[in-house]
């Protein structure tokens, strides 16, 4: 089978196409999308359902269970995110997640300490196309409040509270009323090597950017 | 459905090996059927006899380009996506000029020997060990060459982004060069055919 072309007639007219669509590109603009139509309708349908966030013990839950695989983004300043950041959150300030690239299934979960910043986040991702982006509710106070360092309910069973304890001493923290009488007790030696290793394993399954 | 498929998760890291597969299945069959499975038809390149390898080479960077601007301008193509491989001044220079050697010594470039060998040629066959010796020697050698490798790092940047110019007119001025360098290629060709100093005539 011979694919070269011999006819030079063809050959002039698939030199004209090309030029053809090159000088139309000079007027064609950019391919390069840098502004987008929102649909606010369906924006604020996701957030009046609240399918725009997940609560720090749905996050604490996600991260103890890897079903599925989720990147985790910390928006605060670097300072903050050196001193203390959830187990396995990767820092990016809002510039830079203007640009960066992410797949469009991916699903992100942003959290910022409040939860402003991360909302602010949530949206510009959003207005980039992302579909599987949330929020971690409350941010990082919740997260203190509700799975590091978590009060009891009143009147909460025995088994509540250790269901509680355990994921606090999973992330490094404690119940309220259980403060750790030794920092290596067996139960956090063991809470931090899954820390650790959870640490580890998504160091090594993180996509570069 | 938008492009990239594997960008947008049609497909994951195990079906794009097979997208590989056929891809480069696809690309050795047009090396072979533009004759780039014949040593001396690259080599003549060097010696401006014949000129395919700039033709077909420029053709298909043409193709690439405006398929690529268009199919994002339609929405087709997510152009934000499209990997653009990051620049490493000096050692990408001392590659090029390892590769162009190479080349002209063995008359293959890696993809044209493997091409080359399939087809039972033996000199294709010796290229393709070399390149895989090659391979094996720099892999192993890595930890030396490591901080050389990383090293004039310029990031990823386009040919619009270089010389300020907007992607549309940078474009135009390619396809205008790739036209003009196709009427020279043919009277250089004409040229040199009928030279007495023809080496591989």
């Amino acid at each position: 089978m011979d694919l070269t072309i011999q006819s030079p007639k063809l050959l002039r007219i698939l030199a004209i196409a090309a030029l053809a669509l090159g000088f139309f590109a000079i007027f064609a603009g950019s391919p390069s999308r840098t502004t987008v139509t929102l649909d606010v309708l369906e924006l604020a349908s996701i957030i009046e359902r609240e399918e725009d966030h997940v609560s720090p013990e749905q996050l604490a839950s996600m991260i103890m269970n890897p079903a599925g695989t989720f990147r985790l983004i910390d928006v605060r300043d670097s300072v903050s995110h050196a001193v203390y950041h959830i187990p396995g959150a990767e820092h990016w300030d809002l510039t830079a997640l203007a640009s960066v690239r992410f797949k469009p299934l991916e699903t992100l979960v942003l959290y910022s300490q409040g939860g402003t910043h991360a909302s602010q986040a949530w949206f510009l991702l959003k207005a980039r196309g992302l579909r599987n982006v949330y929020t971690v509710r409350g941010g990082l106070d919740l997260w203190n409040a509700r799975v590091l360092y978590p009060e009891p309910p009143t009147g909460a069973s025995r088994a509540a509270k250790d269901s509680l304890h355990y994921i606090a001493a999973f992330f490094g923290g404690f119940l309220t009323d259980r403060p750790p009488v030794s920092r290596k007790t067996p139960a956090s030696d063991h809470s931090h090597q899954n820390r650790l290793r959870f640490e580890r394993e998504r160091e090594r399954t993180r996509d570069g950017c | 459905m938008n492009a990239p498929f594997y960008e947008y998760g049609f497909f994951g890291d195990n079906f794009s090996l097979v997208v590989a597969l056929i891809t480069g299945i696809g690309f050795g069959f047009f090396l072979e059927r533009a004759g780039f499975g014949s040593g001396r038809k690259l080599a003549a390149q060097f010696y401006l006899t014949d000129m395919t390898v700039f033709k077909v080479m420029f053709t298909a960077i043409v193709t690439a380009m405006l398929g690529l601007f268009w199919l994002s301008w339609l929405g087709l193509v997510d152009y934000a996506l499209v990997s653009v491989p990051p620049t490493y001044l000096v050692p990408q220079l001392v590659g090029g000029i390892i590769f162009g050697t190479g080349f002209v010594m063995g008359g293959y470039c890696p993809g044209t020997s493997c091409v080359a060998s399939s087809t039972g040629k033996l000199d294709g066959g010796v290229n393709l060990v070399g390149m895989i010796a090659g391979i094996l020697l720099f892999g192993e050698a890595f930890s030396l060459l490591e901080s050389f490798y990383n090293s004039s790092s310029m990031g990823a940047f386009t040919l619009p982004q270089v010389l300020g110019l907007s992607e549309g007119l940078t474009m135009f001025l390619i396809v205008v060069s790739a036209v003009g360098g196709f009427m020279a290629a043919e009277r250089i060709e004409a040229r040199y055919r009928n030279g007495s100093d023809n080496p591989i005539a």
